[in-house]
């Protein structure tokens, strides 16, 4: 070998290396003992739970931060990073993203997209993260689009048309991959779209399949429709679903109804908004669906993640499901066939109930009037998107809470193209907006233990096997909880308010925590008036990167 | 104190009477010099019907970013007298009509007629902060000059400026004072002198915080995160705990400003320190 070869090949070594593909396989195998972090969730289960303990209970305090890395996009920073084979990738608001290596922070590439004026974005120009497969990466765009990158380069190998972002459709979603598609769902409920999640060919880019979550004029459920109002009946898809390899049961939340406040121009249940579904994902045909709130008119989108766990409830080993609903109920149900286990409220709620039996009694009182009537949970829910995380050591699932409720109006509204169609507002009850991390036992609804928050919590959850939990609060620290009783172990001040969950992962012997920290998205709904000390809070756009403390690393 | 409620309520009424059918406010900003003063380019301005329209479209098109009282959100607070991209209605009218680029503020024009975004305007105009004209109008005699000196005079009665702060003079007890005339009425400047703990402005509610080894500190919240609080004290410092640290908070319901005021100065005093304060709009006083 020559020098120059040698020294070529010493260069090549040092480099991380994209050669450990992400292959369907891995994906399923996500969430067992993975050094990576390969999907949304962290697995198909949507756990967001990582194996890894190097950093634990007993450690935490020596967490400290190894890297920083600005992304110069100051917005709503709600992105899980995906790490495989040494890389970090990270999407930012208005569509941005870049490969950093995960171990120093240095910059691989970076990919700009070109977004026209005049998109409708209803809750800041956010985006959720990649989806990976192979050597190629997967997002969503705010002009609705799904863009494949090229995972070493960052080029742009092909872009695929969502939805027309003139008429509303626009795209946030981080993707989900299933065998050979990559599968999204589309945006803009509050603008009178009909949404719908769509699978597309990972190489090709063809469309596989579309599932409209509004069915057409004689089509089934199209009877719990009024008139022609299923054109414009909303029920976006714009969170992340999960997936059983086992019964290829893919399911996905659908948002509400549109319009959002005015349930008079669409009168019956409104199949398939504020629904948990069911789909093959082979072929994009509908298995199960179950209607958390039929006939919403509080903006009750019934999108947060679900997790799938595998827990005795009721007595009965059961394949479950279980939701924190921004309804203001943590639901379980049965993911096999969509049948209904419990659903307990883990806030204030007073819109009405779930019954013993899943069905749902509405106060005729929390009804949006002309005037404007009070009802908790507020639109943005108990619990927003961000996502929770669950610990199959602890059986206790973490959820960020919002307690606060709203004056909800309601007016009568026509549809116009590509602007909201909300049919009136909410207003945030004025300076009782709170929040609390609170832990729930899976197997029975029941609160374990509550960390209460000053302010709103909107950020996502990591749950690691060092019996700890991570979550990020509004004014912008890392806190690090035991999973058991959740004690503050830690915590680190980020510089702007956190809205993105944490991530973990594993390089080189050494355990990284991970977290997006940038204040924004739908601030109007979870903080606004009834949080007003967020007003103005300060932007970021900063991924921060832990560590623990080694006195033989530094040199 | 009789005599100053009794004029409260009329004042109240009549304040009433003008928020139920007009809604002027400083709607042309001193920079238009081409503008007449008053004079709106809104064919809609303070028409209770084209408000009403106003109101519907603005909870469906504007609420989600600007917040359901206009207080801001995500996006600019409506209410306040900042315009980013301009104040003047036809500011206001382009800015709604094509949008802004390179944020989600977008070109409404693709939905809405030009009379509905002037609809839209005159809703906008009439949830803006208190202000325009008030019917009580004896601060109108005082002399502002001798309120101006009252407000400082550190041996007065009244030592206003101990606690309030004027264009970078003063204290931080109370709230700056720099544009009180601009932002408030009359009527609710003179409540707060008289009576104020009846509307303790947001972010000045006092507190009692007592540590565990037993300091006590009084004053209003600067800051507070999950672990730590910061307090103005009624010292004038800042006084930075640790919620760990923490052995109670409790709320006071009244204001640390003295009461009866009223008592320790003349009707005149007291109306040439309204006459002083309708003068403070944040520039300062011309020669």
């Amino acid at each position: 070998m020559s020098v120059a070869a040698s020294a070529a090949f010493l260069a090549l070594a040092s480099v991380p290396m994209v050669s450990a593909q992400v292959t369907g396989d891995s994906l399923v195998n996500a969430g067992k003992s993975s050094d990576d972090w390969v999907m949304y969730g962290r697995d198909y289960r949507s756990t967001r739970f990582s194996e890894l303990n190097q950093v634990n209970d007993s450690n935490v305090k020596k967490l400290v931060p190894m890297w920083t890395f600005q992304t110069g996009v100051l917005d709503g920073f709600e992105c899980t990073p995906l790490v495989s084979g040494g890389i970090m990738y990270i999407t930012t608001p208005w569509n941005h993203a870049f490969a950093v290596d995960a171990k120093t922070g240095a910059q691989l590439w970076r990919y700009d997209r070109k977004l026209p004026d005049g998109l409708a974005l209803c809750c800041d120009a956010v985006n959720r993260g990649f989806a990976i497969l192979g050597d190629r990466l997967y997002m969503t765009t705010l002009d609705a689009y799904l863009v494949c990158l090229d995972a070493k380069k960052g080029d742009l190998i092909w872009e695929k048309k969502l939805g027309d972002y003139q008429a509303a459709y626009s795209a946030t979603v981080a993707p989900l991959i299933v065998k050979d598609k990559v599968i999204v769902g589309i945006s803009g409920a509050e603008y009178g779209i009909r949404g719908y999640i769509d699978a597309y060919d990972a190489k090709s880019g063809d469309l596989a399949w579309r599932f409209y979550t509004v069915p057409a004029k004689g089509e089934p459920g199209s009877e719990t429709w009024e008139g022609d109002s299923w054109m414009n009946g909303g029920g976006s898809a714009w969170v992340t679903g999960s997936y059983d390899p086992e019964l290829n049961q893919l399911y996905w939340g659908i948002g509400n109804p549109g319009p959002d406040f005015n349930g008079d121009v669409r009168k019956g249940s409104n199949l398939y908004t504020v629904c948990t579904i069911s789909l093959n994902p082979d072929t994009g045909k509908l298995n199960w669906y179950y209607q958390t709130s039929p006939h919403d008119i509080w903006d009750y989108d019934g999108v947060n993640e679900q997790i799938l766990i595998d827990e005795e409830i009721k007595g009965k080993k059961v394949k479950a499901m279980v939701q924190a609903h921004r309804n203001g109920y943590f639901y379980a149900l049965d993911r096999t066939n969509g049948k209904f286990l419990y659903a307990k409220p883990f806030c204030k709620v007073t819109w009405g109930k779930v019954n013993d039996d899943g069905t749902v009694s509405v106060d005729p009182k929390a009804m949006p009037t002309k005037e404007g009537v009070p009802a908790f949970p507020g639109a943005a829910g108990g619990k927003e998107w961000v996502p929770m995380a669950y610990s199959p050591k602890t059986h206790l699932a973490y959820v960020p809470v919002i307690e606060n409720g709203a004056t909800f109006t309601s007016h009568e509204i026509f549809y116009k193209k590509g602007i909201a169609y909300w049919g009136s507002a909410l207003n945030l009850i004025k300076d009782q907006a709170k929040g609390a991390l609170r832990a729930i036992d899976v197997r029975t609804g029941d609160k374990k233990w509550d960390f209460p928050a000053k302010s709103p919590m909107v950020a996502g959850v990591l749950a690691t096997a060092g019996n700890l939990v991570f979550t990020g609060d509004a004014e912008g620290n890392l806190i690090a909880f035991n999973a058991k009783d959740g004690n503050v172990l830690w915590k680190f001040q980020t510089g702007s308010g956190i809205h993105a969950p944490p991530i973990t992962y594993k390089i080189g012997g050494k355990q990284y925590i991970a977290i997006a920290s940038g204040w924004g998205g739908w601030t109007a709904g979870f903080a606004g008036d009834g949080a007003p000390w967020l007003k103005n809070s300060r932007k970021g756009d900063t991924m921060y990167v832990f560590g623990l403390f080694d006195e033989t690393a530094s040199k | 104190m009789k005599v100053f409620l009794k004029i409260g309520s009329a004042v109240l009424f009549a304040l009433f009477l003008i928020t139920a059918t007009s809604c002027s406010r400083n709607t042309t900003p001193p920079s238009k010099a081409t503008a007449a003063p008053n004079k709106s380019a809104n064919p809609f301005q303070g028409k209770p019907e084209a408000i009403q329209e106003g109101q519907n479209m603005y909870r469906s098109y504007c609420s989600g970013c600007h917040g359901g009282s206009g207080h801001g959100g995500k996006c600019p607070d409506l209410t306040d007298d900042l315009w980013i991209h301009g104040g003047a209605d036809e500011e206001v009218f382009l800015t709604i009509n094509k949008g802004v680029s390179g944020t989600e503020m977008r070109n409404f024009e693709v939905g809405l007629k030009p009379e509905e975004i002037w609809k839209l305007i005159a809703y906008i105009r009439s949830i803006a902060a208190a202000g325009g004209e008030s019917a009580w109008k004896p601060f109108e005699d005082g002399d502002a000059a001798h309120g101006k000196a009252l407000f400082s005079d550190a041996k007065g009665q009244a030592q206003c400026y101990r606690c309030h702060m004027v264009l970078g003079e003063g204290g931080r007890i109370g709230p700056d004072l720099s544009r009180i005339g601009a932002k408030r009425t009359p009527d609710y400047i003179l409540e707060s002198i008289v009576k104020p703990s009846a509307d303790i402005v947001d972010g000045y509610l006092q507190f009692t915080v007592t540590t565990k080894n037993g300091t006590e500190t009084i004053g209003y919240k600067k800051n507070e995160d999950n672990f730590t609080m910061q307090l103005i004290s009624t010292e004038d410092e800042l006084v930075s705990l640790e919620k760990s640290d923490i052995a109670s908070v409790s709320t006071n319901k009244n204001s640390v400003m003295v009461e009866g005021l009223e008592k320790l100065l003349s009707k005149k005093e007291l109306h040439d320190i309204m006459a002083y304060l309708k003068t403070l709009n944040g520039k300062p006083a011309s020669k």
